[in-house]
């Protein structure tokens, strides 16, 4: 007998509970359409989702010293290439000795080793490696 | 897989074409004005290349577009138009085929690996 009575005063305690919660929302829910929230406040949990994505400039960026690397890695790996003349400083086509077309083929095969498209006035003006490395480097999406 | 050879037939057949068209590329690469539009559009043909996920297909029109294009390196002014009209025309097989190429299951080719991994 007692046992049930705890019961019940548990279980109306609970009804009492459930009820004054939803009064709160619906309170709650007619206070915002009344009045909406500040925009602060509305933003600020989205702004915690997205902590893992960077959207700001400076941490995207590829450090210059590892872009030089994988630039001159592709340049050696490439056919037609003479590995060893493979300088900073060498251009495509007057020190590797590449013609125009092999030189739009390197270009194509720097984009995939960062994964990003390089449009064709911009590509137009890599013409040596270091051409390639400042291009990349100062490019926000380069992996 | 009947389905698949058939379609790889047609791309490939249709590579082949587009070979043709990029003649006169190149040619339009030693030229002034037209160096600039030979070599977008030849960058169009290695674009679209990549769309096929087959290596085989995508090397063999990477590879017919390159001769094609060295072929007509140094063509006559007067056949510069031409070539490239006939290049855009390929192009657009090879963009049809690649799409159509998307439809339908290939193997991964073992070149398809790493270098690394391919040579344990």
């Amino acid at each position: 007998m007692r046992r049930v009575a705890t019961t019940l005063a548990r279980n109306g305690g609970r009804a009492l509970g459930a009820r004054s919660g939803m009064l709160a929302a619906r309170q709650a829910a007619r206070v915002s359409l009344v009045q909406p929230a500040p925009l602060a406040q509305l933003r600020a949990p989205v702004t915690l989702n997205m902590g893992v994505r960077a959207f700001s400039a400076s941490s995207t960026f590829l450090p210059e010293a590892e872009v030089q690397e994988r630039v001159i890695e592709v340049i050696k790996n490439f056919d037609k290439v003479d590995a060893s003349k493979v300088k900073p400083e060498a251009h495509f086509i007057n020190d590797l000795g590449l013609d125009s077309l092999d030189a739009v083929e390197l270009v194509m095969a720097i984009e995939e080793e960062f994964v990003i498209e390089i449009p064709d006035d911009q590509a137009e003006k890599i013409l040596t490696c270091d051409d390639a490395v400042k291009f990349v480097s100062q490019h926000p999406q380069a992996q | 897989m009947a389905a698949r050879l058939g379609s790889a037939g047609v791309a490939l057949r249709s590579a082949a074409m587009n070979a043709g068209a990029v003649r006169g590329l190149a040619a339009a690469a030693t030229e002034g004005g037209n160096a600039a539009e030979a070599r977008s559009l030849y960058r169009r043909f290695l674009r679209a290349a990549n769309g096929f996920g087959d290596y085989n297909l995508r090397e063999y029109t990477k590879r017919r577009a390159g001769e094609e294009f060295r072929a007509h390196a140094d063509a006559p002014s007067d056949k510069i138009a031409t070539l490239l009209t006939r290049g855009a025309n390929e192009l657009e097989v090879i963009e049809r085929q690649a799409a159509i190429s998307k439809l339908f299951k290939h193997v991964n080719s073992v070149m398809d690996l790493p270098s690394k991994k391919r040579m344990e």
